[in-house]
């Protein structure tokens, strides 16, 4: 038998056909499903009198759209169009009899922080969505990515998705992280070697010891951020820590069930003579706390640099980065640990797990927001919320002046009412940058919980190391 | 040796759906002006774990009322104020 990569494994564990051409027809262990990439999907099956095939492996769950704030439960909170694409997967839900969990469960988040932490997200398995952070779920070995609305429909119908494999890249990161350094630094000081576009047509498998160190959720936020890469997905082998997590969960297997996925998924590893298409090797130690400074997951740079000049890069690059830095309102060789900041957003689902949170009021602790910031942290789901408040992190938030949300993907996307203004500039821990993606206008710098804190205390972009 | 266990490994994570069906997590509530009217299910919540997370979301992180009522479908509603 000749060696494999994770991901090959994953993948003919999956094909149900393969076509000449090299196109297969994969099965899909896991649909997840949000409010806003599946009314068109739905109403296709009720157009061509279909059924949902597996609607036992269907999780849908409202998180774009939702606002954050107590009063949710009333209507006039949503804009018309967010209200009405809600309503439709209430509807949905209950008509093709998929599993739900409505906004007023307790259970109800982002999809990606509660599929895993309903046991939803297993080694092994497909996962897809219809949304670009599926990624997420590929820290447990899961092949998992975002589809379209036309593929949304196709998985509801059939249970399999149309694909062609991607190449294999491994990313490696050696050694030890430093103080201060969280997966938030890892993936994005990946996105700033390969670029946004280096990833494309490969699934990456991040590996080395800095990643076997982390936690699953710090593996999550690695995964997550494949996407932004380029690559169609994000992998890391399962290992003790990945069972662990999994045990136990509503939706995990349990007893006989247990021991015999836990004996495929041991088998979940890259051979050791697998071939790979393109390999990427960062010493842990060479990784700094980072934060973004353009519009674009790659402008990224380490906290104790200067804004940098559009005549700093080449190519096609000179333009964007002068687009880059006048849409930020940014002037080159400005310290970036100078600029100013009127939001802090910690939430997502990069960064919305109870480690971030965690993270966050590590740095918090006694300490209040600067005056005249904005700040607030929307946990990634209603069980982090509970779990947050049970460890009293809610209350070291509250006391430092951060307003205490309700689940969803809030800030990280201009869909529900928590948005920035035109010119506003936001510590965010999301995971996009782009022109708008926070409110028409609005200015992100990425970075990880911990950095987001300490913006917040100085109202300014801030190394966390000097707080630590 | 590898197709046989991941067959396996595909049977037993197709039986989840049993698991499932007994939603054993299920707790929802609405919040609107000052009250709040939910359900859970007995088997994976109790009337003082549900009292501890709502009460949060008070103004004064406490309630004044909180009263319980069994459904026949095995869920407990509940209805509580706050102080």
């Amino acid at each position: 038998m000749s060696p494999k990569t994770l991901y090959d494994k994953i993948w003919d564990a999956h094909v149900a056909h393969e076509a000449d051409d090299g196109t297969c027809l994969l099965y899909i262990d896991r649909h997840l499903v949000h409010e806003v990439t599946s009314p068109q999907a739905f109403e296709g099956l009720r157009m061509t009198n279909r059924s949902v095939r597996a609607p036992d492996k269907t999780i849908a769950v409202p998180d774009h759209n939702v606002p954050t704030t107590l009063d949710r439960a009333n209507a006039a909170t949503m804009t018309e169009d967010s209200r009405i694409q809600v309503e439709a997967l209430d509807k949905n839900a209950k008509d093709f009899g998929i599993h739900y969990y409505p906004v007023s469960d307790v259970r109800q988040g982002i999809v990606h922080i509660v599929g895993p932490e309903q046991g939803w997200t297993l080694p092994g398995m497909t996962v897809v969505c219809g949304d670009s952070h599926t990624a997420t779920h590929g820290a447990f070995g899961a092949l998992a990515h975002g589809i379209g609305t036309s593929e949304v429909e196709h998985v509801l119908a059939t249970q399999t998705l149309i694909q062609k494999k991607s190449k294999n890249m491994k990313v490696e990161i050696t050694g030890k992280l430093r103080p201060g350094v969280t997966a938030k630094d890892i993936t994005l000081s990946v996105i700033g070697v390969t670029g946004t576009a280096g990833g494309t047509g490969y699934v990456i498998e991040y590996c080395g010891e800095a990643i076997r160190d982390l936690s699953m959720e710090g593996r999550m936020t690695v995964c997550n951020m494949a996407i932004e890469g380029g690559a169609r997905a994000g992998l890391i082998a399962p290992d003790e820590k990945t069972y662990e997590y999994c045990m136990g969960r509503p939706h995990a297997p349990k007893g006989a069930q247990w021991e015999a996925a836990l004996a495929w998924w041991k088998t979940l590893y890259s051979d050791d003579d697998a071939a790979w298409d393109e390999v990427l090797t960062l010493k842990g130690e060479d990784i700094a706390p980072v934060v973004t400074w353009g519009t674009s997951p790659e402008d990224v740079l380490p906290i104790t640099a200067n804004v940098p000049a559009a005549s700093d890069f080449d190519g096609g690059k000179v333009g964007a980065a002068q687009r880059s830095l006048d849409y930020m309102g940014l002037t080159s060789g400005t310290p970036l640990a100078d600029v100013e900041i009127d939001t802090v957003f910690i939430g997502s689902c990069t960064n919305g797990r109870i480690e971030d949170l965690r993270a966050a009021a590590e740095i918090l602790k006694g300490k209040k927001k600067k005056d005249g910031i904005r700040a607030m942290v929307v946990p990634g789901s209603g069980l982090v919320r509970a779990q947050a408040e049970e460890e009293g992190l809610s209350d070291i938030f509250i006391e430092a002046g951060f307003e205490w949300r309700l689940a969803g993907c809030s800030m990280c996307l201009a869909m529900n009412p928590d948005q920035l203004a035109p010119g506003e500039r936001c510590a965010a821990t999301s995971s996009r940058n782009f022109e708008g993606r926070q409110g028409r206008g609005g200015r992100t710098h990425l970075m990880s919980p911990a950095m987001a804190a300490a913006a917040a205390i100085t109202g300014k972009l801030t190394d966390v190391r000097e707080m630590m | 040796m590898y197709k046989a266990l991941s067959l396996m490994a595909c049977l037993a994570l197709a039986a989840c759906g049993d698991v499932a069906s007994k939603d054993s997590g299920a707790f929802s509530f609405d919040f609107k002006d000052g009250q709040m009217n939910g359900t859970y299910n007995p088997e994976g919540w109790d009337a003082v774990k549900i009292q501890k997370f709502i009460q949060v979301d008070c103004p004064s992180k406490k309630l004044a009322t909180y009263n319980e009522t069994p459904q026949t479908n095995g869920l407990i509603a509940f209805v509580a104020n706050c102080a």
